[in-house]
């Protein structure tokens, strides 16, 4: 063969394959049974069990999930690619700030009635779908909450007198002071701006003091970021800052986990993610810390935590794919309590259940990490109930509550007060103007 | 039709082989299209409208995006830390790694395995190399201030990426990957230096100071000059050591323009503000690039 033919032959097969591709069609039988679903728990073991759960749904239903795992910082860019290239899959995993940009793009659809359906028989805890409650519809079925609330070192404060950990600040800050010695931190307060751990830190606290971000109760939503309960919580937060390791200005979720993991800090605002490591590496060590409400500053104060129920969200693309009764199969299915409780497992520790039922369910309670941490589990189930999420306070449900959260604000006022030592009202301030730029942008 | 091409004075005629050529460029062309030029087209759209990510028919707004980054300090801070980045970086990649090239381009046994090893920093991932020296440094975990503590060189831990040091410790993190590139590119060039020039002048007496002065540095300023140009692009561009590290902090002390980009862009989600800042790095990288190629035209013209 002359080189001119073969390149004749490989342009004609290159032509033909594409045509054929472009005119097959589009949908076959198999697909016709076939749903999609995006999530973003991307490290192994999630995936992992998420294959399982998936062929298990196949197996007893006949319906095949695609579950499409896409990591976090990329998930909202995903979300407009496909809203704008009318490609979006039939059910989404979202946080609050993700559902409000899906909302906004009317890529959605209420699913009250399969709400309705499921929460009659499980109940869900009402801080997992209070945030996806919206202009009298239900926009989301809860699947689990994460959330961060106090984690303190049981066997430390006990021996300076606070068995039960630190209920006020004026216990946080005594504790964190006595207990900061021999390379041991009272606090592991990050002061950082490095991913969302340091604002989620000061949002548990804020909340916590009565502080918010916005408010939405006279009607248009308004930044009310600057507030002496903000400049209060701050003022705190500085003077506890004293008491975290050095480095802390640039921690992210992995630091602090280190630090949890290496004993180093008697007292965390922290999720259970590390538990399952903990647990295989350095047992006796988890097993010496508890959980606590997040401490209150004054008696006005009632403790709220940072978190985020995770919920489904139903894509138009289901209903106009005709998919709508795929879709309320799965949610049916995944939700029923002993079902939902091992899909939880996918990171034992970290995913709590989003109702009662699971909570229950005897998967959950005879699981061996929840038997052997049951105290620490139920420090976080007891948090369900008390779950913030910004942008959503206030009577709020920010379509800026993504960009709000995004900024890591929260975070950097506090870096202006410890690092570049700017008075605490004045930083408060700077960050009311910031946030006014991202409301206005 | 090739019989009224073929009557046109001038005109080329179109054989069945340049057709076929032009067909086996479509591909090309369309990839070139398709992931440069479309990007950069909507990019530059996206700098004259106002964008957030909840548009979906953002306003036009003109030049005011420009207006509103250009007249803002925050842009200007981002500049100057840039700068800093960038030619910290090669202050200490270039010298460096010419010292160590024109050491490996001695004789001497074992020449080529060091040759070999002292690319490795360069072939490991960015993300690795980051990561280790974050925990390396870490005051209160890392190996080095446990070992800066406990031989007595200081009384304490040091916290290298606090707001004061963390630029320079980028810098030298960065550098120490960077070296290599520099080291095995000169290194190259140093092999093409004659050497019976480097002989005949070592027998008429010049020192060690003139042969690379008036020797090895003309033989090797051009791929000096390319290599240096090439990775001052680069650092002006990159993304992922800083982030890696500090993203930007603390409290913007290392927030580089690539970075307050990708900030804007996709963690406070303002896409114009993003899309703006990245026309203006296009440019500033423009002129720079003018500048340089008129000055090496320049010289090759001169000499």
């Amino acid at each position: 063969m002359t080189r001119r033919a073969f390149l004749r032959g490989l342009t004609a097969v290159s032509f033909g394959t594409s045509a054929f591709s472009l005119l097959m069609p589009r949908r076959t039988a198999a697909q016709a049974k076939e749903i999609t679903m995006w999530h973003w728990e991307t490290p192994p073991q999630r995936v992992k069990v998420h294959d399982s759960i998936v062929a298990d749904f196949k197996k007893e239903t006949g319906i095949t999930l695609k579950h499409i795992p896409i990591n976090f910082p990329e998930y909202q860019q995903r979300m407009l690619a496909a809203i704008a290239a009318k490609d979006l899959p039939d059910m989404i995993q979202v946080n609050p700030p993700t559902f409000m940009t899906l909302y906004a793009h009317q890529a959605i659809l209420p699913v009250t009635e399969i709400f309705k359906d499921i929460h009659a028989r499980v109940k869900f805890f009402e801080g997992t779908y209070r945030d996806y409650f919206h202009d009298n519809e239900h926009w989301g079925i809860p699947v689990f909450g994460v959330l961060w609330p106090l984690l303190y070192r049981q066997d430390l404060y006990q021996s300076i007198g606070m068995p039960n950990g630190p209920r006020t600040w004026d216990d946080l800050l005594k504790g964190a002071k006595e207990l900061t010695k021999g390379g041991m931190y009272g606090m592991g307060l990050p002061v950082s701006t490095n991913g969302n751990y340091g604002s989620q830190n000061v949002w548990g606290f804020l909340r916590t003091h009565g502080g918010a971000i916005v408010d939405c109760r006279g009607g248009a939503e308004k930044i009310v970021f600057n507030s002496p309960r903000t400049v209060e919580t701050y003022k705190f937060l500085a003077d506890l800052a004293q008491y975290s390791p050095p480095g802390k200005e640039n921690w992210a979720w992995a630091d602090g986990e280190l630090m949890l993991k290496a004993g180093k800090i008697a007292t965390a605002v922290f999720t259970g993610s590390w538990l399952r490591e903990a647990d295989a590496k350095v047992p006796d060590l988890a097993a010496k810390y508890r959980y606590a409400p997040m401490p209150i500053g004054d008696k006005g104060d009632k403790p709220l935590n940072s978190g985020y129920p995770r919920n489904i969200t139903v894509t138009r693309a289901a209903k106009e794919k005709g998919k709508m009764d795929l879709v309320k199969t799965w949610l049916t299915w995944l939700t029923q309590p002993d079902r939902h409780a091992s899909y939880l497992f996918m990171e034992p520790g970290l995913f709590m259940p989003m109702s009662q039922a699971s909570a229950n369910s005897k998967v959950w309670t005879e699981h061996p990490t929840n038997k052997k941490y049951a105290a620490l589990i139920k420090g976080q189930v007891d948090a369900m109930t008390t779950i913030s999420t910004i942008g959503f306070e206030n009577g709020c449900r920010s379509p800026k509550a993504g960009a709000y959260e995004g900024s890591f604000l929260l975070g950097a006022v506090l870096q202006k007060i410890v690092i570049n030592k700017i008075s605490p009202q004045d930083a408060v301030t700077w960050g009311h103007g910031e946030y006014e730029k991202i409301q206005r942008s | 039709m090739a019989s009224a091409v073929e009557a046109l004075p001038g005109a080329r005629r179109i054989t069945s082989e340049t057709l076929l050529g032009y067909i086996l460029m479509i591909p090309c062309v369309v990839w070139i299209l398709g992931i440069i030029l479309y990007p950069l087209a909507f990019n530059l759209w996206v700098s004259l409208h106002r964008m957030s990510m909840l548009e979906a028919n953002p306003p036009f707004v003109g030049l005011a995006n420009y207006l509103a980054v250009l007249s803002a300090p925050e842009f200007w801070e981002s500049m100057r830390l840039t700068c800093i980045w960038t030619f910290g970086s090669l202050v200490v990649i270039v010298p460096v790694g010419l010292a160590i090239a024109l050491l490996l381009n001695q004789d001497f046994r074992g020449a080529k395995v060091v040759r070999t090893w002292v690319l490795l920093p360069w072939m490991f991932p960015v993300i690795v190399i980051t990561l280790m020296w974050r925990w390396i440094l870490d005051p209160v975990l890392g190996v080095l201030n446990f070992f800066l503590v406990a031989t007595g060189l200081t009384a304490s831990p040091i916290f290298f990426l606090d707001a004061s040091r963390a630029m320079w410790t980028v810098i030298l993190v960065n550098s120490w990957r960077w070296i290599p590139f520099m080291t095995v590119m000169l290194l190259a060039a140093l092999q093409t230096v004659p050497l019976e020039i480097l002989e005949a002048s070592r027998v008429d007496g010049a020192s060690a100071w003139s042969r690379f002065r008036w020797i090895t540095l003309p033989h090797i300023s051009p791929m000096l000059s390319v290599t240096t140009f090439m990775l001052s692009m680069w650092l002006f561009n990159m993304f992922p050591p800083i982030w890696l590290m500090t993203q930007g902090g603390p409290g913007g002390a290392t927030l580089i323009l690539p970075v307050k980009i990708y900030i804007e862009g996709f963690q406070v989600f303002r896409m114009s503000s993003g899309a703006t800042l990245s026309v203006v790095l296009l440019i500033f990288l423009g002129i720079l690039m003018a500048l340089y190629f008129r000055l090496s035209g320049e010289r090759v013209g001169g000499r």
